[in-house]
């Protein structure tokens, strides 16, 4: 299977959607059980992935 | 040791977790080794014929099962905190490792319905329009390619969204 544009946009905006994951599950952990300190930690990976929607909607 | 209606709850939820997940992925793994290589190889009659049945049926059961995946292990998740403690051997790796598969698995099903099924189905609509007589509208391709897009991400994002899922049983790191 060649490495086409599609696997490799899919696999980029992948990696940035799961650090932006990991950043803020592990930002959240010392918190986990009472409440989230920031709103900010929660929206980071909401804006990350409204510019992977934002960016295909945009592809031609 | 008592079992708990909660644990037999908990035991209900993950099965169903377990089962439409297995469909779920197992799909999106259909969608993109199997199918999308194979309809590259066909001709425009042939998928024509393929597209309002095998395809429409596999995003019915596609869409669905990620639906109920990522419901069944949301409320998973709250009832295990509703309960007042995570487990006790696992407690914090256990909710960061599964909390992070959780957000993975939620970008994937925002991806399953607001990008590859809505682009999906009026990929479907149109080819049934085309049995009718309808010309295939110019955007056609461009519905495909975007929907083939978050498709992609979305075989990449199950990579660490197992990862995470097992890891969190299975991988008992302290933190």
């Amino acid at each position: 299977m060649p490495w086409a544009m599609e696997t490799k946009a899919g696999f980029g905006w992948g990696i940035v959607v799961v650090l932006a994951s990991l950043f803020v599950v592990i930002a959240m952990s010392g918190v986990i059980g009472s409440a989230v300190r920031s709103p900010a930690l929660l929206i980071i990976p909401i804006l990350v992935y409204i510019g992977f929607m934002a960016w295909v909607n945009r592809v031609k | 040791m008592a079992v708990e209606a909660v644990d037999i709850w908990l035991i209900v939820l993950r099965w169903i977790h377990f089962f439409a997940g297995i469909t779920w992925i197992g799909l999106l793994y259909y969608f993109n080794f199997v199918q999308v290589p194979t309809f590259k190889e066909l001709d425009g009659p042939t998928k024509n014929i393929l597209i309002p049945r095998l395809v429409k049926r596999a995003l019915l059961w596609f869409r669905f099962s990620a639906t109920v995946t990522v419901a069944a292990g949301w409320v998973y998740f709250l009832t295990v905190w509703g309960k007042g403690s995570f487990y006790d051997v696992t407690s914090a790796w256990w909710s960061i490792s599964i909390l992070a598969g959780g957000w993975i698995g939620t970008f994937m099903l925002i991806n399953v319905w607001g990008v590859i099924w809505r682009y999906q189905k009026q990929i479907i609509a149109a080819t049934e329009a085309l049995a009718k007589g309808t010309p295939a509208p110019p955007d056609m391709p461009k519905w495909g390619k975007r929907a083939l897009l978050a498709s992609r991400m979305n075989v990449a994002l199950s990579l660490p969204l197992l990862f995470f899922m097992a890891a969190a049983t299975h991988l008992p790191i302290v933190v």
